[in-house]
């Protein structure tokens, strides 16, 4: 009978631990994605509003676009590794999530009135 | 995935290293084997299309009339637009594509090629392995619609993230420069070549990276770019085109019909004129186009893409009122411009530097060792840590043969396959175009299949069938146009000789490789009979 409640306790230590990796490898995969989805809108949110304000000081058309989507390239490579750098993953998670929505938030705002 | 390390900030970059390398392995040979070949793209053009080899010195043609011919074959249908490319040494031959007002057959465009001296249109290309297959695969994997390009975008990001992480994760870089050493373990072999790759290639992996983002930011960066134009939830195409009027005043046609009868020359000569005294060196225009054609408000637009001694790219432009000659725009770069033209330029090594082409493809042949070697360490690695093969590391194993001598196998197999089509074996309705995909297509899959069923020994098979096709392809070659080496050389064929000896050298390299893992797989199941009790004859 011990013997019996030994093995069904072994059982559900185990199973405890595998819903545990489960529990962490959803995790971690959303936090993965919130880094890589989150530096795309991050960077595309600060060359919108590069692009607007170098428009806005003079910089002909194409120059201003080309140098912001230049940039952005780079500093997405950055962010990536800033953010998988972080000993906890969730912080640069949080703050990319954040970022992300201000900077787009600020690219809807420079957007011209005549986007759809 | 094995859990993020927390160690330091190098244990980190190194985790970041292997995962963003690993799991886009099989796209990584894809684009560096497929950029190789790319740099060759109109040798290769020519060694598939022998209609086209023609030896001797570049011949100048009559534009006017090679206009009025190709005007002549369309039956009377009358073109919008008009795309010329004169001959060069690399495509001796004169290019028209027209744009046609109405439908022939179901197509809304029509081709047309003359070679040599002869006025005998040529029409579309029966195969373009080159231009046509081997380099849309580089950028876009041939995926329809837009998917293909951001695939390849985040394959870019991660080899910039795997230039900076890979200089970060080695600790010595500079002497593992100078580390070689064959006759080490495998595991170390391996990692003592990726290392080499990686430190050789470095500036040219980071730079082709960030220039092949830049090339498709149309498509990679849509949206800042539709946001900046005000066209959100537009087609690329739509916001590029924005994008460009702001350099170029695209005229619309004026609906009044108007007599074609002024020579083109003038214009070309005028726009290299100006080019010539800008650079102060002699200049030649690459593409010549004729919007609206036939309309009162024709445009006459003289290109030159390519310069011959400059890496800097569609630079040069100057467009022309048909009915006046009065020139309406001529385009100068800004520094933005300017610079992106030369990312380009270098991307697309389409400037007459030999040499450098040769650097250029020797590259990106490092960057399939690199990802090879790569993937290689990786699986050998788990292999010591597993013990026997799980799996999940035969999966790997399979992906790894399939996507680097399967793809390989599978170049092979094109090129095969356009010169049997030579003989009348392809099936019937299929022209030669369709045809070499798909053999590309089902030996590239079928070299999975091959690697999952034969584990480690599909590498040696592998290199043997390798060796195979490519010394078919350069043999049939000869049985079908009796192009054989000392003739193209004699005859400076270069091109042709070259995707021949090429060809050669691989068939010699795949043969001399498989014998070697012969040997290698014959010494370790002797030494595993020597040392595992399981093996050994009962007493």
């Amino acid at each position: 009978m011990a013997a019996l409640r030994n093995t069904s306790r072994a059982v559900d230590s185990r199973s405890t631990v595998a819903l545990e990796n489960v529990r962490t490898f959803i995790l971690q995969a959303i936090r993965i994605v919130t880094i890589l989805a989150g530096a795309y809108f991050i960077v595309a949110g600060l060359d919108i509003v590069n692009a607007r304000l170098l428009l806005n000081f003079g910089l002909p058309h194409g120059e201003a676009m080309t140098w912001s989507v230049m940039l952005g390239f780079v500093f997405y490579v950055g962010i990536i590794m800033w953010a998988f750098a972080a000993p906890l993953h969730h912080r640069p998670a949080t703050i990319i999530a954040a970022l992300a929505i201000l900077f787009s938030g600020a690219a809807i705002v420079l957007t011209p009135a005549t986007a759809a | 995935m094995s859990a993020f390390p927390k160690q330091n900030f190098r244990a980190s970059m190194t985790w970041l290293h292997s995962w963003a390398g690993i799991l886009p392995t099989i796209l990584f040979f894809a684009v560096f084997w497929m950029g190789s070949l790319s740099v060759f793209d109109k040798e290769i053009d020519r060694w598939m299309q022998p209609e086209s080899r023609i030896a001797g010195p570049l011949i100048e043609r009559d534009l006017d009339a090679d206009i009025a011919r190709f005007l002549a074959a369309q039956n009377g249908v009358a073109v919008e637009s008009l795309f010329i490319m004169p001959p060069t040494p690399r495509e001796p031959y004169l290019y028209f594509y027209g744009s046609l007002k109405q439908p022939v057959d179901g197509k809304r465009y029509a081709y047309g090629r003359f070679v040599g001296q002869g006025n005998e249109m040529l029409g579309e290309p029966q195969s373009l392995a080159g231009s046509g297959f081997f380099f849309p695969f580089h950028f876009k994997l041939h995926i329809p619609g837009n998917f293909g390009y951001y695939l390849i975008a985040a394959v870019a990001l991660a080899m910039l993230t795997l230039t900076v992480t890979g200089v970060i994760a080695h600790r010595k870089i500079i002497s593992d420069f100078f580390t070689f050493r064959p006759n080490r373990k495998a595991r170390s072999v391996t990692l003592d070549l990726h290392n080499l790759m990686g430190v050789i290639g470095l500036p040219f992996y980071f730079l082709f990276a960030l220039s092949g983002l830049y090339i498709f930011a149309g498509w990679f960066a849509a949206l800042p770019m539709q946001a900046v134009e005000g066209v959100m939830g537009k087609s690329p195409a739509a916001y590029l085109e924005l994008a460009d009027s702001h350099e170029v005043d695209i005229r619309p046609s004026a609906g009044v019909p108007l007599k074609m009868d002024r020579s083109i020359m003038p214009y070309v000569e005028q726009a290299e004129t100006i080019w010539s005294q800008r650079y102060g060196a002699p200049a030649k225009a690459d593409r010549i186009e004729i919007e609206h054609y036939g309309d009162a408000n024709a445009v006459v637009r003289v290109q030159r893409v390519f310069p011959k001694r400059r890496v800097n790219m569609a630079q040069d432009r100057v467009d022309f009122d048909y009915a006046t000659g009065a020139i309406l725009h001529d385009h100068k770069a800004t520094a933005a411009t300017a610079a992106r033209s030369w990312l380009e330029g270098m991307h697309f090594v389409q400037f007459e530097h030999w040499a450098l082409r040769w650097l250029f493809f020797a590259g990106g042949l490092a960057g399939c060792v690199l990802t090879a070697t790569g993937a290689l360490f990786w699986l050998r690695s788990r292999e010591r840590k597993a013990g026997a093969q799980p799996l999940n590391i035969r999966f790997v194993h399979a992906m790894t043969v399939g996507s680097v001598t399967g793809m390989i196998l599978a170049t092979g197999a094109f090129f095969v396959a356009n010169r049997l089509a030579a003989f009348g074996i392809i099936p019937p309705g299929l022209t030669p175009l369709e045809w070499e995909p798909i053999v590309f297509f089902a030996i590239w899959a079928l070299s999975f299949a091959h690697a999952g069923a034969r584990g480690r020994a599909s590498w040696a098979d592998q290199c043997f069938a390798i060796a195979g096709f490519a010394a078919a392809a350069a043999v049939l070659n000869w049985m079908t146009t009796g192009d054989h080496l000392i003739r193209t050389i004699s005859q400076d064929m270069w091109s042709i000789a070259g995707t021949d000896m090429l060809l050669l050298c691989a068939a010699g390299l795949a043969l001399w490789s498989a014998r070697q893992l012969r040997a290698k797989a014959r010494l370790e199941g002797a030494v595993l009979e020597e040392t595992d009790p399981a093996m050994q004859p009962a007493q």
